[in-house]
């Protein structure tokens, strides 16, 4: 053991590429620890800050220091793997070892418009088209509402979202929450959906995405107090760490991915002392940053690198790995969508990361398009098939076939192709066709266009039964008196 | 070269180590105090900000040499008169209620202290009813400049524009707003006086709003 008291699971969840190697991962994960230990994180509920300090954290007023100890425990304790179940209480995901799955962002405040292609402020509607959408296409693999519900007021509106997405599609959900009020709605909802709440919980098929630390080393109020909530409640949850080179994080990566390892082992440390053995899953993004207008950049090399480390790392802690891929900072659905895309979907599902969101996403989170799924879904298969990689044995080598095609013959006529050409990846989207000057050539954008109208128009998700629907619809009628109660207050 | 050119050259390298040296040199050299601070201080600002006008240079770079200036004024002040260092401008700044991202705001309450203004930094998750006290207590405060990063907290500046208007000040300052969910329609909305997407076009917009 290279430290002592944590086991190394780097070979066990070996990817079929790293970023760094088992030793790199060694000093990573000894310079987080040294950091949670000597450097003062700011802990913004005061829950948790008891929670900290009973455990045996030193605390300073709002801001704690955690002993190694305490994090080497919650490593042990928090489960490597979980099952997180489709809407009819299928497994549809194993996160855990090296299963890349992917799926879509979070709520953001604007969306592409697909008649128009004008951003305007999004609506439930976007999100429900982007349930359909998702639901039609093989590579999506969960969702997000990827379109906030700007039509409803905002304080409830997960729970909004949350009722779109189940109605529209079948697929694993993750949601989010404005406050644990909120996430309580959306249990019930699931409740509904299951039969009864136990009944959801015993097979998940929806996770809460509860939040982020503020980089630098800063625990926010209202995502701890969501933490704790899912925690408590056998949720799986999510914390999410955004590092930004030279603003938020030292511009270097192995700093930035220290201090964003550092608030995620929090995270995981809190998750574990609240209830010892509940499911959560901690990433970190690593963004570069434009210093002329000190923008942050979610397309990089330094975005690949950064994210990579931190999956190297959770796989050698054997730790549940949120990863992020497909987003770009493009205005459109263009060429800088399609490299940003490629790259991060490429090296996060080589790199074994468990559950990757982002898809749909473009302008940096800010806003989304029907149009970015369908390129994203068709980026994830061709990632997905270099990642298969490709078997040698007898079979495959075909020596005979070799011998007895022979010399200027041709192997279209033969068994073992009509065998085995069907494996060979297809495009769903590409055009490689030989150029007909009486065929006008169509660009790839306008055959994703199609392709999405043409899903909009036939696909129908599985629905749910009537009274299913008028649970969910109630429980979002009494969200709604909620928030106009808390108001007049 | 003079010491005052060679300060101006520490202040634009961005050299903090070396800038009270530089100035305790060209103050020995016999210099004018006023002179060290327009010739070897403010001056490399202002080729700066050009050069950043041009892609040349970047905000970090911007930034450090604010910071070194900001050394070698320290050191200058006791030794001027009163009215010598021009205040631009007096502004609050802050994130609003329930927002704990401030990384944008620092880098504008830096810019603009560097550029010559006056700033009170109230902070993060700061309530509309504590902006409105600091802006009853300062009676010379020409403008508010509010940050949120959350779209579940951008409404926040929606009430504190509603503070200001209950508490009859709303027309004493200039509302300033910020943040990666906001823009100029939603400024527009709330009836603030203005919104920019970046650090440096923020100082040029409060240089604006005190001339006008």
């Amino acid at each position: 053991m290279a430290i002592e008291g944590i086991k190394s699971y780097y070979s066990a969840n070996k990817a079929k590429y790293t970023t760094i190697t088992e030793e790199e991962c060694e000093v990573i994960i000894e310079a987080t620890l040294e950091i949670m230990e000597t450097a003062e994180q700011i802990i913004g509920e005061k829950r948790t800050l008891e929670i900290l300090e009973k455990a045996g954290c030193p605390v300073n007023g709002k801001k704690v220091t955690i002993p190694r100890a305490l994090v080497l425990k919650a490593i042990e304790t928090a489960p490597s793997s979980f099952t997180l179940y489709n809407r009819n209480g299928e497994p549809a995901m194993e996160i855990g070892g090296t299963n890349s799955y992917f799926g879509l962002g979070p709520t953001n405040p604007y969306f592409c418009d697909f008649e128009s292609e004008e951003r305007r402020t999004s609506v439930s509607d976007d999100t429900k088209k982007c349930m359909i959408v998702a639901d039609a296409l093989p590579n999506i693999d969960f969702v997000m509402s990827l379109s906030g519900s700007n039509d409803g007021p905002a304080n409830n509106a997960e729970v909004m979202e949350m009722k779109m997405m189940l109605q529209n599609t079948t697929k694993p959900i993750i949601g989010w929450g404005n406050s644990p009020e909120g996430i309580a709605e959306i249990i019930e909802m699931c409740g509904a959906v299951a039969g009864s709440v136990e009944a959801f919980k015993e097979k998940p098929f929806v996770g809460i995405y509860v939040g982020d630390p503020v980089t630098p080393l800063t625990h926010p109020k209202d995502s701890l107090e969501k933490l704790l909530y899912c925690c408590e409640n056998n949720i799986p949850a999510i914390y999410l760490s955004d590092s930004q080179l030279g603003t938020l994080t030292p511009v270097t990566l192995a700093g930035s991915v220290v201090v964003g390892l550092a608030e995620v082992l929090t995270g995981l440390v809190i998750s574990q002392l609240v209830n010892e053995g509940c499911i959560y899953v901690g990433g970190v993004i690593n963004l570069s940053v434009d210093m002329k207008p000190v923008n942050v950049c979610y397309g990089s090399p330094e975005f690949c690198l950064g994210n990579g480390a931190c999956y190297d790392v959770l796989h050698y802690l054997n730790l549940p790995i949120w990863g992020t891929a497909n987003i770009t900072d493009s205005k459109f659905v263009d060429e800088q969508a399609a490299i940003e895309g490629s790259m991060t979907s490429l090296t996060s599902c080589l790199n074994g990361a468990h559950l990757i969101h982002d898809a749909g996403f473009i302008e940096g989170a800010m806003s989304a398009a029907l149009e970015q799924i369908v390129m994203n879904n068709e980026i994830i298969s061709y990632a997905r098939r270099v990642r298969e990689g490709m078997v040698i044995n007898e079979e495959t080598l075909a020596l005979d076939l070799i011998r007895s095609v022979g010399a200027g013959g041709t192997f279209i006529t033969e068994m073992h192709t009509l065998k085995n050409f069907r494996k060979v990846w297809e495009s769903t989207l590409f055009d490689h066709t030989i150029y007909d000057p009486a065929i006008k050539p169509t660009r790839m954008y306008q055959r994703m266009k199609d392709r999405v109208a043409s899903i909009l128009a036939t696909h129908k998700p599985q629905p749910l039964e009537p009274e299913t629907i008028e649970k969910i619809e109630k429980i979002y009628q009494s969200s709604l008196e909620r928030i106009s109660k808390g108001k007049k207050k | 070269m003079s010491k005052i050119t060679e300060l101006a050259v520490v202040v634009e390298e961005g050299r903090i180590d070396d800038v009270v040296a530089a100035v305790e040199a060209a103050l020995e050299e016999g210099n004018a105090p006023m002179d060290i601070l327009n010739a070897g201080l403010i001056d490399p600002i202002n080729v700066l900000g050009e050069k950043f006008r041009l892609g040349e240079v970047y905000v970090p770079e911007l930034l450090i040499s604010s910071k070194a200036m900001k050394m070698g004024v320290d050191r200058i002040k006791p030794l001027l008169a009163a009215g010598d260092v021009k205040v631009l401008g007096k502004a609050v700044f802050c994130t609003v209620e329930g927002d704990m991202h401030d990384i944008g705001k620092n880098l504008v309450v830096l810019l603009l202290e560097s550029a010559g203004f006056e700033v009170i930094d109230l902070g993060m998750d700061v309530e509309p009813d504590d902006i409105v006290e600091a802006i009853q207590e300062n009676d010379d405060v020409q403008i508010l400049g509010m940050s949120a990063m959350l779209t579940t907290t951008m409404y926040a500046m929606k009430e504190t524009i509603e503070a200001l208007e209950e508490a009859g000040l709303r027309d004493r300052v200039k509302v300033l707003i910020g943040g990666a969910p906001v823009n100029q329609i939603f400024a527009d909305q709330i009836g603030a006086d203005g919104y920019t997407t970046n650090a440096p076009s923020a100082v040029e917009l409060c240089k604006k709003l005190v001339v006008a």
